[in-house]
């Protein structure tokens, strides 16, 4: 008897402690205030399938100036950038009045897009000209799920460390239908714009200083060129960046058994590994693998921008030479392939097969390659060496380059490929 | 000519057998005649055997049927294991009996007679496919290397039954490859051989393995990747050729060039199926590259390979393929 009214008082206890603590935590109203003050700045983006007149992908946007400039993701209007004559991009105000984006520019990189809207508004964000601070309250904009304008807050956690592509992360919750609405400050002013999140509060901000960039870049002077051209010069001169960075450098080894390999080639790439051996298994399998953290967004089934390269080192557990080699000429002709496309977007894959020595090690190596068809001078280049050195293990080098120009993508390869030693 | 078949069919055959069961003396016998059979020279039938009487046995036809009346004879007759003496036996057609050690058997002239044989030597050259030994020793061979390559494709240690289970649906596949050919043989010339069509297709098969086994260490060996599956396809064919070829010697009476044309007809209609597949697989889009490459132990390699600048200086020709590819889009 005791006992339970010891357990009632200490319940009663932590639920007046609860309540206290509630009220001691001051209430936000920045939110409120936030809201009211720019509800008629946020836009909902409607791509509107022109045949059935219905909502094809909905996404938000806002407005960066009073006369009608809105900015919003490439991937909210990617179906209007390749088919023009099948869709139109439309807004829908808070107050219900409707109308209609053209595109002015993009950054396909950046995942950002400008767009015109037929006409002014009275209402309308600027940029944030300061450093974000670790911890600050951040106020998303956005219309999720196409079920009404909302606003989140959430906080600023600083920019990914392993990425390739700037980006911030902000511990808020940014769902569909969210993508290209801004992310502000208290003072209103935009620090990013919404463009994915990996559930539980886990969401990323495009910065806002590409925005500032990409306004920029709308005002210089230059020809008139599509937005497929646009693209292309864009990914073109992305991983001319970054490639040639990699080049430059000298790459990091690894050694893996008697093997000596690229490791981990930047900060931008994430890596991991493990061994695979089940007590049934008659090989094991020892494995690295890494990838760019990031990627860019091409259409709906393909990303690019992306380097994939794994490790495999398979060891004969009981199988016999012949029967090892069997089993390790069925996993060759297997290829595990980084990214995935459709048949508008690429070629298919034409490849090279051939048996090359370097350094007195001998490999048989298979390069294909495969080209965008919206994008000439751009490529998907896929790799892989076996070496022929141990009768006991087979060594497999597999690499993924997508979005790569055709020089790139051989100077890679072969930077890789000299770089594979085998030192018994 | 009519008159001389409905005479036939009234007639019987008496033969006389040696104690390997061939025929050494045949007698016509009509409806209602009396034939004597013994040692005595007034018989009708004279048997150079010691143990039979003088007079040994009287035959008469009676329908279809031939009466024997053993003449009270020291040895007597006996037919199925039964001993007679001064006793009477009816025989059917085809039937025997014996008298001291010899065979007389009774068959009418219209009972059907056997097929002919076909002389495999002068039609084929495969005759001894018709020998169920080498049969059964190139079927086990064939099995042999199933189960090894069932063996080949387990990466874990797995039960020997879950081993044999795996062969069952390709040992189906043969007999039912074989009941098919049978039937047509039957259809065709009156006879199945369903074991020499299960020797065919079996033969044809390790013909299959062993190609594919013996190109495979070979354009290994010497870094000939590319040309291996042209090859392969090619012996394929020439081996299918062989099979169906033989299969018709077996089941047809066509001159030989007759089942040479057919059976190559037959195989590039599989050819063309076989392309026509490819085609529609090559024609559709693809995610992943498509290659080949073979890979057996290092020391059956015999090359060193090319250097990587002469390797990645040939992919200028992928590009070639690709672009121009990407250009017909744009266009």
């Amino acid at each position: 008897m005791i006992k339970k009214i010891t357990q009632a008082l200490f319940c009663l206890y932590l639920i007046c402690q609860q309540a206290v603590l509630a009220e001691s935590v001051p209430r936000s109203d920045a939110a409120e205030a936030l809201y009211a003050k720019y509800k008629q700045a946020v836009l909902q983006v409607r791509i509107i399938d022109k045949t059935s007149q219905s909502k094809s992908v909905i996404g938000s946007g806002f407005f960066i100036s009073r006369d009608g400039y809105v900015i919003s993701n490439f991937h909210v209007i990617s179906d209007w950038i390749y088919k023009p004559e099948r869709y139109e991009i439309r807004y829908l105000l808070n107050n219900k009045e409707e109308g209609r984006l053209d595109p002015v520019v993009i950054d396909i990189v950046h995942d950002l897009a400008l767009l015109k809207a037929d006409r002014n508004s009275d209402v309308w964000f600027k940029l944030l000209d300061r450093d974000l601070i670790q911890g600050e309250h951040l106020y998303s904009f956005g219309n999720p799920h196409d079920i009404g304008f909302s606003i989140v807050e959430g906080t600023y956690n600083g920019y990914l460390e392993k990425s390739l592509y700037k980006k911030i992360h902000f511990t808020g919750s940014v769902n569909p239908g969210m993508s290209g609405g801004p992310v502000v400050t208290r003072q209103g002013r935009v620090a990013g714009v919404n463009v994915s999140g990996a559930g539980n509060q886990l969401s990323f901000l495009v910065p806002s200083e590409y925005v500032r960039h990409l306004i920029e870049s709308s005002m210089a002077p230059k020809g008139k060129q599509s937005f497929l051209a646009m693209i292309r010069d864009q990914l073109l001169s992305n991983q001319d960046g970054y490639m040639g960075e990699l080049l430059k450098r000298s790459f990091n080894l690894i050694a893996l058994n008697g093997y000596t390999l690229p490791g981990k080639l930047a900060e931008f790439m994430k890596c991991w590994g493990g061994t695979e051996k089940k007590e049934k298994m008659l090989y094991e399998q020892t494995y690295q693998i890494c990838r760019t953290e990031d990627d860019i967004y091409l259409s709906p089934g393909q990303r690019t921008g992306v380097i994939e390269y794994e490790h495999d080192l398979y060891r004969n557990g009981g199988l016999g030479t012949v029967r090892f080699f069997a089993l390790m000429e069925e996993i060759v002709n297997q290829p595990k392939v980084a990214g995935f496309a459709d048949e508008e977007m690429v070629t298919d894959y034409e490849c090279q097969t051939g048996q090359v020595k370097h350094e007195g090690v001998k490999s048989k190596l298979v390069f294909c390659l495969r080209g965008y068809r919206k994008f000439a001078g751009l490529y998907d280049a896929w790799m892989t060496a076996v070496v022929l050195a141990d009768k006991e293990e087979v060594l497999q080098t597999t690499v993924s380059l997508l979005g790569v120009s055709y020089e790139n993508a051989i100077r890679f390869s072969k930077a890789w490929m000299e770089r594979v030693r085998w030192n018994p | 000519m009519e008159s001389l078949n409905s005479h036939m069919k009234e007639l019987g055959i008496i033969e006389v057998l040696d104690r390997y069961g061939r025929v050494v003396q045949r007698m016509e016998i009509s409806p209602g005649e009396t034939i004597t059979v013994g040692r005595s020279y007034d018989n009708d039938i004279i048997l150079d055997d010691g143990y039979v009487c003088p007079h040994h046995v009287s035959m008469i036809m009676q329908g279809d049927q031939l009466v024997v009346k053993d003449l009270e004879s020291i040895n007597g007759i006996s037919q199925n294991k039964y001993h007679f003496r001064g006793e009477t036996i009816n025989l059917a057609s085809d039937e025997t009996f014996r008298l001291g050690h010899t065979t007389l058997r009774y068959r009418s002239a219209t009972e059907p007679l056997k097929p002919t044989r076909i002389d495999r030597h002068l039609r084929n050259s495969f005759w001894t496919l018709q020998n169920p030994w080498l049969v059964l020793i190139i079927f086990t061979l064939l099995m042999g290397f199933i189960l090894v390559e069932t063996l080949f494709l387990q990466t874990e240690k797995t039960d020997s039954i879950k081993t044999f289970a795996d062969s069952i649906p390709i040992i189906t596949t043969i007999f039912a490859w074989a009941g098919l050919w049978s039937l047509f043989g039957k259809i065709m010339i009156d006879r199945f051989s369903f074991w020499t069509h299960t020797g065919i297709f079996s033969l044809a098969n390790l013909g299959f393995y062993l190609s594919a086994i013996i190109l495979g260490y070979l354009f290994y060996a010497f870094d000939l990747d590319g040309a291996y599956e042209p090859v392969y396809v090619l012996l394929v064919f020439l081996i299918a050729v062989w099979m169906l070829y033989t299969h018709l010697g077996y089941s047809t009476k066509y001159p030989h060039r007759t089942m040479l044309i057919t059976a190559v007809i037959l195989t590039l209609i599989g050819a063309g199926f076989y392309l026509l597949e490819t085609l529609v697989a090559d024609s559709e889009f693809s995610d992943t590259p498509s290659y080949q490459v073979l890979l057996k132990a290092p020391e059956f390699n015999f090359v060193d390979g090319e250097p990587l600048d002469s390797f990645f200086a040939r992919t200028e020709e992928l590009k070639k393929i690709i672009d121009e590819k990407v250009d017909l889009e744009s266009d």
